[in-house]
């Protein structure tokens, strides 16, 4: 895939894990999270639910340094940071953090979570090992630390918990691993156990079966979670994969349309921010309602839908959602700021929401019939309600765009108040079928770019269309950035109105935002189902 | 001695200008202030005071937010936070009290204007001439868009007629129910009104639907349109003291005496009509620092979130108090009917009060994004100590023997020894519901 490949691709290069290239790991690759994993000191306490290791303190907090001294972070944060590093070394008697790493875990070090049986207290724990550590200096370290706090020391490990008891028994029951050559490995190394993971409630509002029923499906008998963490001055990296699958899991399954199928991505439209694309179907969401969601909950979806039908004039699930394949991808387009002549300006510079989903059929002309009426109607009937209520309402009508495709638009009445447009002015929602695809839009804006990028895609020879498998989110920060910065002071005014800042102070909080904003490359997130596994990558690069 | 209630206040070791009276002037003129505000207000007199809580320099802009207009479609929750923010955090003290009169002086209702932008413009209008001529103040909100809206002048037209942008302006903005006009006059005021309307959510005159007839208004006769109309009833007699017994009513006892009305309508017509110059005599006053003036008044809503957090010397959450307040019954921007919200004892209910008492005690545990969180005000020490520094932050260091009493027992409780639950103590003492 030409956009995503090939950061996963240079990621993989930087940070040394063949995995982060897509490649289907080779049986022996694959980690078991019950099995020892030599960055630990020790294999796991009983009980242990999930637990970070690291083989080096040191390395942590250079990782740390190289993360926050960016070059483009912004003042105050970096002076925050030093802020923070210089209440440590208060908080630790004068220690410095790299002298502090080494003190407390100078070699493998592990953070745990127990929960011990008959209890439902997650009980933490951690456990380094001292191996030509600084015995003066970790006395003196732990003076320093409050009297409730269990520690167990000697020359070979400590041993820190909220219970004296449990932190003996610890340290009578520490089996050593062998050490490994883990000087290249990734930075943190994680686990969470099976029993964690079957902790998670159940989902069972649509919202929360729609996005996150397959993940849940596939953590209820999952074998465990394992991750790892790398972070430096490229970025951040955190893959992590399910030893489970949400494949082959009955109703919850088939909201997965496409399994561990790479299925296409539309083209992204001039100007994304950001993108969701989901491989996941509404349709059977909408027809499986009584078995997935909780009673009243799929009773009244079942009365939405019955005026979503009437709207239609025939079956909104079966005569429109089934028309549409899969993925639904959801784009984030920036509003570019134009000279409005005689108009006076926006008050809000509100981005452009564009929903693009393939047709199945792209001869199919029923359910564009569909979809246009109930736009229409839903116009209509949204207008009548607007001018009762004396707001700006909206006219439809229909608009040519790139291709001389046919939009239906319903467009915002001019304004003429003595101020700038209202919020609800920046919208305009739209409504295309071209070029194989449905675009559903909240501006006109973002139609037209959507299905720019459609037609420059149809009619670029041998065009090769991005794949992806599973679910995948992507953030320009830096965009979001001079989207968020043209509309400060609304968000000031928001800021001061809702926590009571004063506007100067609101007005610095946000402008260090934009600065960590402006500093952060593109974010990646991707949730890839696999006929065993499940795999999960976040990737945060730092812009240079 | 000087029989004149309105002769001016001089601190005597008798009557000093101390932090009851610091107090006095803080909530009537100011929404309240921190403990050391008050503290430096005994020190530099109350003449000084009122010149600190009156001030804005010339071109000196009106807050950071002047220029943003505030149309966010939100049921005027943004509008509320607004002018709540102005009166939590505003240099001018004294102009967004007067606001708050004229907001429900000349109450006008969103339910009704429908439009978040015209509304917010007639509340900067008050802003901006509440202290100013009441004449121009008259003439600007009888050409305001949201009133025009509210009144139904937009369709009071040559031939047809609609008075109810007259007989309020005699009823409830200027002369009072019942003085010194008739309906005929109310029929003639309207046909004076005629063709003033709203275009593109801007005051026009439309000419051929104003009636340029000979008209008869209050004993003078011409062919008078709105303008005249003003003019004619600002100059009466009855509106002098209409308007200081609004004054009267607001800034110094709820029910003033005929006397007091008559001397504060004297100075206003001395002063040509200047609300300004009129609530500076009356608030330096002996009358307003009288006995019979301190705490005679039932706090409303919004002075009692507003004035809290001010004496508390905090900041909080505009849009939290602004809700607050809405829900204890004065929802800015909203008031129930033209006569504006029902005043004093009407403030307390047994809904209402419940109200009070969990806002005062969600504040206390800080709530609403208090800042600093109530109980971090507190000073050390034993908890009577502390209790004494609660209620000089709170109460001017001044209660009843029942309410010393109440304290009391309170503080032989272990609760006492929590601030948070020492502090909704003297918020639920009853001087903490009055003005």
């Amino acid at each position: 895939m030409p956009t995503i490949r090939p950061a996963l691709a240079l990621a993989c290069l930087l940070l040394g894990d063949p995995g982060a290239t897509g490649q289907t790991p080779a049986p022996d690759q694959e980690r078991n999270p019950a099995s020892p994993t030599s960055a630990r000191p020790t294999d796991l306490p009983a009980g242990t639910v999930a637990w970070i290791a690291w083989h080096d303190g040191a390395r942590v907090v250079d990782a740390l340094e190289a993360l926050t001294t960016a070059p483009d972070l912004p003042a105050r944060v970096r002076l925050a940071l030093g802020l923070a590093r210089a209440a440590a070394v208060g908080a630790t008697g004068g220690m410095r953090l790299e002298e502090l790493a080494h003190t407390l875990s100078p070699g493998r070090a592990m953070l745990g979570l127990t929960i011990p049986p008959g209890s439902d207290r997650p009980r933490p724990f951690l456990i380094a090992e001292q191996d030509g550590g600084d015995r003066e200096g970790l006395d003196k370290l732990l003076d320093r630390l409050p009297s409730d706090v269990a520690r167990v020391h000697d020359d070979r490990y400590l041993v820190i918990s909220d219970d004296m008891a449990f932190a003996n028994q610890l340290r009578s029951d520490i089996l050593p691993t062998p050490k490994d050559e883990a000087g290249d490995g990734p930075l943190l190394r994680g686990a969470i156990t099976a029993a964690a993971l079957q902790r998670t409630p159940p989902q069972r509002e649509p919202g929360g079966v729609f996005f996150l029923g397959p993940l849940q499906a596939a953590f209820a008998d999952a074998a465990g979670l394992d991750f790892t963490l790398d972070l430096g001055a490229e970025g951040i990296r955190l893959a992590a994969t399910l030893h489970g699958t949400p494949l082959g899991r009955g109703a919850l399954s088939a909201l997965l349309p496409h399994a561990d199928q790479p299925r296409v991505v539309p083209p992204r439209p001039e100007g994304t921010l950001a993108s969701l694309s989901l491989d996941r179907s509404l349709a059977h969401l909408l027809r499986a309602r009584d078995d997935l969601l909780r009673a009243g909950e799929a009773a009244q979806l079942g009365g939405g839908l019955t005026i979503a039908d009437a709207l239609s004039g025939g079956s909104f699930v079966e005569g429109i959602l089934a028309a549409l394949d899969e993925p639904f991808t959801l784009f984030v387009v920036a509003h570019e700021p134009q000279d409005n002549g005689a108009l006076e300006p926006r008050l809000f510079d509100l981005p452009g929401f564009v929903l693009v989903a393939p047709l199945r059929d792209p001869e199919d002309q029923r359910a564009p019939e569909l979809m246009q009426r109930a736009f229409g109607n839903l116009m209509l009937a949204d207008g009548a309600r607007r001018r009762q209520q004396e707001l700006p309402s909206f006219v439809t009508r229909k608009l040519r765009g790139p291709g001389d495709v046919e939009m239906l638009v319903g467009e915002p009445i001019d304004w003429r108040g003595p101020e700038p447009w209202p919020v609800e002015t920046t919208i305009s929602p739209t409504l295309s079928v071209a070029f194989g695809h449905v675009v559903l839009a909240s501006t006109v804006e973002g139609t037209r770019r959507a299905l720019q990028a459609l037609c420059d895609a149809a009619s670029e020879p041998g065009h090769r269309a991005d794949t992806v498998v599973g679910d995948h989110a992507e953030l320009d920060p830096a965009a979001l950035a001079a989207m968020l910065e043209r509309n400060a002071d609304l968000l000031v005014f928001d800021e001061v109105m809702k926590k009571g800042l004063a506007p100067a102070k609101a007005r610095r909080n946000l402008d260090d935002l934009f600065g960590v904003l402006r500093g952060l490359g593109p974010l990646h997130i991707a949730v890839e189902p696999g006929p065993t596994t499940t795999r999960m990558v976040l990737e945060l690069e730092v812009a240079r | 001695m000087n029989r004149d209630p309105l002769a001016p206040f001089e601190p005597t070791p008798r009557e000093p200008f101390d932090l009851a009276r610091s107090g006095h002037l803080f909530r009537r003129a100011g929404f309240g202030g921190s403990l050391a505000d008050r503290e430096r207000a005994v020190r530099e007199g109350p003449a000084k005071t009122l010149e600190r809580l009156t001030g804005r320099g010339p071109g000196e802009r009106v807050d950071e937010f002047e220029d943003l207009p505030i149309v966010k479609d939100d049921g005027g929750a943004s509008l509320r936070a607004y002018r709540i923010w102005r009166m939590l955090a505003g240099r001018h003290r004294l102009q967004e009290r007067m606001s708050h009169l004229l907001h429900d002086w000349f109450a006008t209702s969103l339910v009704k204007v429908g439009q978040l932008g015209a509304m917010s413009r007639q509340l900067r209008l008050f802003d901006q001439l509440g202290l100013g001529r009441f004449d121009e103040l008259l003439l600007a909100l009888c050409q305001d868009p949201a009133m025009i809206r509210w009144l139904d002048n937009d369709s009071n037209v040559a031939g047809r007629p609609n008075e109810n942008l007259a007989r309020e302006l005699f009823e409830l903005f200027a002369l009072g129910r019942g003085q010194g006009y008739t309906e005929h006059d109310i029929q003639e005021a309207a046909r004076a009104l005629t063709g003033w309307t709203v275009k593109d959510q801007r005051f026009r005159v439309e000419h051929r639907r104003h009636d340029d007839g000979t008209k008869q208004i209050l004993g003078a006769r011409g062919a008078f349109d709105g303008e005249d109309l003003v003019r004619i009833t600002a100059e009466r007699p009855e509106s002098a003291r209409f308007v200081a017994r609004k004054l009267l009513a607001f800034f110094v006892h709820p029910e003033p005496a005929d006397d007091e009305i008559e001397a504060l309508a004297a100075r206003y017509r001395a002063f040509g009509r200047d609300l300004g110059a009129t609530l500076r005599v009356l608030l330096t006053s002996r009358l307003f620092f009288s006995e019979r003036a301190y705490r005679s008044r039932i706090k409303d809503p919004v002075d009692l979130v507003v004035g809290t957090v001010r004496n508390l010397g905090a900041t909080a959450s505009p849009m939290d108090l602004g809700s607050e307040a809405l829900g204890m019954g004065l929802g800015i921007g909203e008031p129930p009917s033209v006569e504006g919200w029902a005043q004093e004892r009407a403030w307390l209910t047994s809904a209402t009060w419940l109200r009070r008492a969990n806002f005062a005690g969600r504040l206390a545990q800080g709530a609403f994004h208090c800042d600093p969180a109530p109980r971090a005000v507190l000073d050390g020490g034993t908890p009577t100590e502390r209790a004494e520094h609660a209620v000089a932050l709170l109460l001017d260091s001044r209660i009843g023997e029942p309410s010393r009493a109440r304290l009391d027992a309170f503080l032989r409780t272990p609760a006492a020894h929590d601030d948070a639950a020492l502090l909704h103590a003297v918020m639920l003492l009853p001087e903490a519901q009055l003005l």
